[in-house]
């Protein structure tokens, strides 16, 4: 207790029992307090280690409604095909670049069509959208190099 | 962290040292518990060791009387105390001293414990309960005290302790905060949470209560 602060109790009789107060005897605190309060900490805390901010879990209710918002918000306008569209084309020309876009949709193919069978085909297509199938036939060369065409064979 | 160097076995450049140069090394040897509450929360298990140690006679004896002498409750808030610490850490401002900071929190987990024992009809807040029994440990004779003197020095402080229990839990924090464990007026108040005024109305509204107590037993 500071000088200042004996003075701001003037009555003689209160400091008188702030100074029996400050006589008391001192607890004797459990021979083993310290290890048994080690013993509890290192059982029920466990360090946890710094992780960036961005890749920490959010555990807030109302800061996970906030971030499921953001993203609807986020993503929304690509419902959009017009705005997904100058997207994807953007993305494409400045970003990926044609040749890697090739490569991937090159990639995407190959594997849709080795892990996905088609369950139908485009006739069938054709025939449920009401398009009638033409008949592709060989164009052939004529001796002279002149073709001849579908409706003259 | 002041330590006195006559309690430190110290290292031993410290031997034949004039005290009070013994006791510089001895400050600039001992971190200082925040630097310790860094190196606990970093998984230095000693260094939490060295942090409970400083604070098992203060904040124990604080918690012993601010539960009215129930050891075996002080025992386990004391244990809470450090282990809410520990999981708070990341509410624990630098700049801040840490023995207000766990003290605050020692304060508060007593409150919670009061409420909670008041709902199951254990104890009113204002603390009279079974505890008055709970053993105490026997003082010895103080130096230069012979044994009458020193019976009639339990017996005052047993009823000081008695007067203290019939203090409002807000009552006795005050008190025991400034004149048991040492703290300013605006430590306490930075305890407790509230404005320094109010700290001092608590503080004197208790002595009066107290100073009456012990008033009607010379009487």
């Amino acid at each position: 207790m500071t000088e200042r602060e004996k003075d701001e109790i003037t009555d003689h009789e209160l400091a008188r029992v702030g100074e029996s107060l400050a006589r008391l005897s001192p607890e004797k605190p459990p021979h083993d307090l310290v290890a048994r309060t080690l013993e509890r900490i290192s059982q029920e805390y466990k360090p946890v280690k710094r992780v960036f901010f961005l890749l920490r879990p959010i555990t807030h209710p109302l800061a996970r409604l906030a971030a499921a918002a953001t993203i609807i918000l986020t993503l929304s306008p690509l419902t959009d095909i017009t705005v997904a569209d100058h997207l994807g084309s953007n993305i494409e020309s400045r970003i990926i670049g044609r040749h890697a876009t090739d490569r991937i949709e090159l990639f995407v193919d190959k594997l849709l069509v080795r892990n996905g069978a088609p369950a139908y085909t485009q006739e069938d297509l054709d025939a449920v959208i009401g398009i009638p199938r033409p008949v592709f036939m060989p164009v052939r060369q004529r001796g002279s190099g002149q073709t001849v065409k579908n409706s003259q064979i | 962290m002041t330590v006195a160097a006559a309690s430190i076995p110290g290292p031993s450049f410290i031997a034949g040292l004039s005290p009070a140069r013994a006791r510089k090394q001895v400050e600039v040897v001992e971190p200082a518990d925040e630097a310790l509450f860094e190196q606990s929360l970093n998984g230095d298990r000693e260094a939490l060791g060295r942090l409970i140690s400083r604070y098992e006679k203060s904040l124990f004896g604080l918690l012993v009387k601010m539960t009215n002498g129930d050891r075996h409750r002080a025992d386990d808030l004391f244990q809470e105390t450090f282990l809410h610490a520990m999981r708070a850490a990341a509410t624990f401002n630098r700049k801040m001293n840490f023995k207000p900071w766990i003290t605050a929190i020692a304060v508060n987990l007593i409150r919670d414990d009061a409420r909670k024992r008041k709902v199951r009809g254990e104890v009113t807040l204002d603390g009279s309960t079974a505890d008055e029994e709970a053993p105490r440990v026997a003082e010895p004779v103080a130096a230069g005290e012979n044994p009458g003197e020193s019976a009639e020095r339990r017996d005052e402080e047993a009823y000081l302790r008695r007067a203290l229990q019939k203090l409002t839990l807000l009552e006795r924090e005050v008190v025991l905060l400034h004149f048991y464990n040492g703290m300013t007026l605006a430590e306490s108040a930075q305890v407790l949470g509230v404005p320094l005024g109010t700290v001092k109305s608590r503080l004197h509204a208790a002595l009066s209560r107290l100073n009456t107590l012990l008033e009607h037993r010379q009487e």
